[in-house]
């Protein structure tokens, strides 16, 4: 099958215009309405919905940023009442703040389409064997991924905590078809296959898909050699909206944006004014359909540019590139999306110290993103009892995972050896 | 065909029915019109025997049905279709869970899954069992129990859904955290995946300010919701429109009486993907069919008062104890002499392996030792799917009484026998 | 087939539609719904022309059709059947009918004529039968299937119907329901307005929410009827009444 949506994904862009054009007033309406978030930002600027009557005119209107979300937690953003939420997801997000995101049935119905899309632009079909290893920091995607699976009406294998070994082990077993993780996951398991002694050419695998990281065309060229399948990657913006709002197709040359249901933009992070085609700048997104969580001018964070030529493959849909950077500090570790900060208010709660000195120090071992955690140790942290310390990194550790969902060492550092190092304080040093 | 005779029949002390007469004749189809509360279900609940006529006649061909059991009833070719058939109609796999709690009698529900999501089927299971219902669901998954309890407290978390040991961790550090557990919006808890007892079930419901709901399925039969508690909470009603229960003789087979307690054995009646036919569970528990105040016709068994097989659940992990051996065999390369012990910390389940040290597996270095325990506890991990406490102990130790050394030590059950 | 965009509508003073964008495709059924003053009618008037002090942009078939004369809208092949039908009741069935191909006759397509009364006939049998009766004397889904009759004798490529199942009987609503189903299957394309959501919402292919002049909802009618707000505001059904009754707590 080509297409999941043919119609949607076909639509003549004058057509294609008036639906978005339809959907972004409602939208609006409903946002400015409903969301007190919303309301007062548009009355404080002078600024109605009826404003907006191009497509186009949405640059009128003010960017939402990953703060002002955590400044809404819990339900200030839901456009609807809580009885009508079926699932609320809360994201470790990269604000101060979590994030929650609810999403009504209609809206989870919307999103099990999108990721249909996507997976059946990777070459998924409903007799597929679908196989999901992700890091524990994207669950909220492995969810995702597991019901737009099962809504083309592939068998799904949800993520679990297990061994790559293990993961291969019931790849193989299980005539796993399709691989659905991070790019770094899936050069980790060639490496451990090749540690095993395993051939590719046992495995009834015929396509990976790759979401959370960038795929570089050589990532790309060593998978499909080692494995004799094609990879296509999905992009989704941290835990908000599912990961295959833009995916590629088999032409495997920019990822078409799901412009029906979403409004993309690149926009210059400094000034906020639109990039022109090409030109890399920061991806802004505007639901177009969602009725719980409405978004307007969601800044994302992540870098890309859009390409303007229209594809082979047939969608009319636009295209961007793969992210090519994060704007600010953000890192992407696993394709979890982390900010220092956070990290800064783990070590602070679990070292009990007030400003812990620390770097972050991040690594590849086997394909796979290490980070560790250089804290200069303090007396608040340090211990003659050798038993006191090893808890308290224990405990350090138990809650990187549990924040981020990621495995993180600590290496105790002498008070000052810190400085040796150009960064400053909660610097990240990226040997990646 | 049928008719009643000056029925008078009570909820309690409540007069509902005072003197009803009337009658159907064979091929009518006869309407009872009136408002709310004027009678009419309990004129249906008591023709088919839900509820008992204090006074009256309930005559059916011919003969006073007033007083039989319901499914004594059923048996003379009386069916009753109960109000809110749609829970019959509708009911899926997963919202098995409107017989577990009848929790989410509303929308407005916040329900929080703190079960593990991953290839068990509870937590999905329940997940999108309370999905259909229309409540909002919060995955909030397992760990970090300080975020959990704030996400219960922020997210006004009405529904808990986790494994009792857990609810009570969870009691545990809200009052660690200084958190007032009767200002959180919770009222109700949905727990399984473990046996449980009613002196839990009690904490539970101290400490928490919450009812307390037991349930139960197993992933071989369908995931949760094969059976579950109403609010009346004897027994737990099981689905039986989509699963055929027997209770039976671990040893000989033999199908037991309704009231007695053998193994449950499961047939899915309706599962297309993986039937299962006389599935034996290993579950011990006792049938009731007598009818429940709740309106349910549905039998119920007990609460699972234990296993008939050496099976110990961890976590709601099932482990086999002899399953253990050849995974810490694979690491240390020898058949070592172990022992399991499982014991409760924080409220919580914890599993200990005592292995005997043997010549293959010491080390000079102190070093080489911790990392051969490490991968014995990764392997166990990754395997189990929980991590266990190991303790290397000195060779004999175990071995000493072999005869008697038990497999497993569960110290759940209270103070330490030895 | 029809194109709007940013329509704003006013009457006296008071702004009956706030920037309202929405499209219609060939063979589809299009159903706007709203509470009373949402705007709803003011739509259909601003398309066929009896309203045009609108500003906005009204396409059809790839051509302007803002501030164009009634009589010209109907030319481009639009009519409306307005609200409460409207028929002229002292005149019979046949009359009416005659009335609505004016432009027609005036274009002397006498035969061609013919041929539609005889289409409108097989399409609504009961005009047959009566098509000598006055039409005051008709009942109200008679009523409705003539002024819907007579709206199609002008040959429309988009038929415009404001509230038919007003004032009609549920057995008479349904019988009206599957006319204009029926209407859509001979090719006509239809964008409508109903108080009756629940009805027209099974009909129609996709629907819009208006709220006070402003469209608040869109989507696929299967979309529209399982959405909890339309179920609130429109199909009367409050999640309560799904819950109760499902046995004590």
């Amino acid at each position: 099958m080509k297409f999941w949506n043919g119609e949607n994904e076909q639509m003549v862009k004058e057509d294609l215009e008036q639906v978005q054009l339809e959907r972004l007033q409602s939208t609006l309406n409903r946002a400015y309405k409903n969301v007190q978030f919303y309301g007062r930002q548009f009355d404080s600027l002078g600024i109605h919905p009826n404003a907006v009557s191009s497509v186009e005119d949405i640059t009128k209107l003010p960017f939402t940023t990953r703060k002002d979300l955590g400044d809404n937690y819990p339900y200030g953003l839901f456009a609807v009442p809580l009885r009508d939420i079926v699932r609320i997801s809360p994201s470790a997000g990269t604000a101060v703040k979590p994030v929650v995101v609810g999403y009504t049935k209609g809206d989870l119905k919307v999103r099990d389409t999108i990721t249909a899309r996507f997976l059946t632009a990777g070459g998924v079909i409903d007799t597929d064997i679908v196989q999901i290893c992700l890091n524990p920091g994207l669950s909220g995607w492995g969810r995702a991924l597991k019901e737009g699976a099962e809504h083309i009406g592939a068998s799904v294998m949800p993520m679990s905590h297990m061994s790559t070994s293990k993961q291969l082990m019931a790849m193989e077993d299980y005539r796993t078809s399709v691989l659905l993780t991070t790019p770094s996951y899936a050069m980790h398991m060639l490496g451990v296959m090749d540690a095993m002694n395993t051939d590719a050419k046992r495995l009834a695998l015929k396509a990976i898909l790759v979401v959370g990281e960038p795929l570089t065309q050589e990532t790309r060229g060593v998978l499909e050699a080692a494995f004799h399948v094609d990879v296509t990657a999905g992009y989704g913006p941290s835990d908000v909206m599912g990961p295959g709002i833009a995916f590629e197709c088999h032409e495997k040359n920019g990822l078409h944006i799901c412009e029906d249901h979403l409004l993309v933009e690149i926009v210059d992070p400094d000034s906020g004014d639109p990039c022109a085609s090409g030109q890399t700048g920061e991806v802004v997104l505007t639901t177009l359909t969602a009725r719980a969580f409405p978004l307007i001018r969601f800044r994302t964070g992540d870098l890309a540019s859009a390409v303007a030529e229209t594809c082979p493959c047939g969608r009319t849909l636009a295209r961007m590139t793969g992210i090519t950077g994060h704007t600010g500090e953000v890192l992407t570790i696993r394709g979890v999306k982390v900010h220092p900060a956070q990290i800064e208010r783990i070590l602070k709660g679990a070292s009990g110290a007030s400003s812990p000195r620390f770097l972050v120090h991040l690594y590849k071992e086997k394909h796979l993103d290490m980070i560790e955690i250089w804290l200069e140790i303090t007396d608040a942290i340090f211990s003659d009892e050798v038993k006191v310390v090893e808890k308290a990194l224990i405990r350090l550790r138990q809650q990187m995972f549990q924040m981020l969902g990621l495995e993180a060492a600590i290496k105790l550092m002498e008070a000052s050896t810190l400085d040796r190092y150009a960064a400053p304080s909660g610097g990240v040093i990226d040997d990646r | 065909m049928l008719r009643l005779r000056s029925v008078h029949s009570y909820y309690s002390n409540a007069h509902v029915l005072k003197g009803i007469s009337l009658h159907v004749r064979p091929g009518e189809l006869i309407a009872l019109i009136g408002a709310n509360g004027a009678g009419k279900t309990t004129t249906l609940k008591t023709i088919s025997g839900l509820v008992k006529a204090r006074r009256g006649e309930v005559g059916f061909r011919g003969a006073d049905i007033a007083g039989l059991a319901p499914n004594k009833i059923v048996r003379q070719g009386l069916s009753h279709v109960p109000e809110g058939r749609q829970i019959f109609a509708k009911m899926t796999v997963w919202a098995n869970l409107e017989l577990g709690g009848y929790l989410l009698r509303d929308r407005e529900d916040v329900v929080q899954v703190a079960f593990n999501y991953g290839l068990f089927t509870g937590a999905f299971g329940l997940h999108y069992g309370a999905e259909q219902i229309g409540a909002s669901v919060v995955p909030s998954s397992v760990g970090n129990t300080r975020r959990q309890v704030r996400i219960l407290k922020d997210y006004r978390t009405t529904t808990l859904v986790c494994t009792p040991s857990y609810a009570l961790r969870i009691a545990e550090v809200i009052k660690q955290m200084g958190v007032d557990p009767k200002i959180l919006a919770l009222k109700q808890g949905l727990f399984g995946g473990e046996p449980w007892g009613e002196e839990v079930r009690q904490a539970i419901e101290e400490r928490l300010y919450i009812k307390a709901y037991d349930n139960y399925g197993l992933s071989e039969v369908m995931g949760p919701g094969v059976a579950g508690e109403c609010p009346n909470r004897a027994g737990m009603h099981v689905a039986e429109d989509h699963f055929i229960t027997e209770i039976i003789d671990p040893d000989t087979g033999e199908v037991l009486q309704n009231g007695t307690t053998g193994e449950l054995v499961l047939t899915t009646v309706t599962k297309e993907a993986f039937p299962v036919i006389r599935f034996r569970t290993g579950d011990l528990a006792s049938l009731d069919d007598s009818p429940c105040p709740c309106g349910r016709t549905l039998a119920r068994i007990s609460r699972i008062s234990g296993r008939c097989d050496d099976i110990i659940i961890v976590k709601g992990v099932n482990i086999y104890p002899g399953a253990v051996g050849p995974i810490l065999e694979a690491v240390t390369g020898v058949a070592p002499v172990y022992q399991l012990v499982v014991g409760l910390e924080n409220d919580q389940d914890f599993l200990g392996i005592r292995i005997e040290v043997s010549e293959a597996m010491f080390f000079d270095k102190m070093e080489r030792q911790r990392a051969m325990v490490d991968r014995l506890r990764k392997k166990v991990r990754d395997t189990l799917g929980i991590t266990p406490r190991i303790w290397l102990v000195e060779a004999g130790s175990i071995r000493q009484d072999e005869e008697t050394a038990p497999m497993v030590v569960d110290r759940r059950g209270g103070p330490e026998a030895s | 087939m029809l194109r709007i965009r940013n329509l704003h509508a006013y009457y006296g003073r008071i702004q009956a539609l706030d920037s309202v964008s929405l499209h219609v495709r060939a063979g589809e059924i299009v159903c706007l719904i709203g509470a009373n003053g949402a705007g709803k009618t003011t739509i259909l008037n601003t398309i066929s022309g009896l309203i045009r002090r609108a500003q906005g942009e009204i396409s059809f078939e790839d051509g302007r059709i803002n501030g164009l004369s009634p009589e010209k809208v109907v030319g481009a092949g639009i009519s409306q059947v307005p609200e409460g039908r409207q028929i002229f009741g002292p005149l019979t069935v046949l009359e009416n009918l005659q009335l609505g191909a004016y432009l027609r006759f005036k274009n002397k397509e006498k035969a061609a004529i013919e041929q539609d009364l005889e289409r409108i006939f097989q399409l609504f049998p009961r005009l047959k039968e009566r098509r000598t009766q006055i039409g005051g004397t008709l009942s109200g889904g008679e009523q409705q299937m003539l002024a819907i009759g007579r709206a199609l004798m002008a040959r429309p490529k988009l038929l415009l119907l404001d509230e038919p199942s007003m004032g009609l009987a549920p057995l008479v609503v349904r019988d009206i329901m599957n006319t204009i189903s029926a209407l859509r299957d001979s090719g006509v394309t239809i964008l409508m307005v109903e108080q009756n959501a629940r009805a027209s919402l099974t009909i129609s292919d996709r629907g819009y929410v208006l709220e006070t002049g402003r469209v608040v909802l869109q989507g696929s009618s299967e979309e529209l009827l399982n959405d909890s707000d339309v179920k609130r505001a429109y199909l009367g059904k409050d999640y309560k009444t799904f819950w109760e009754g499902r046995g004590p707590v």
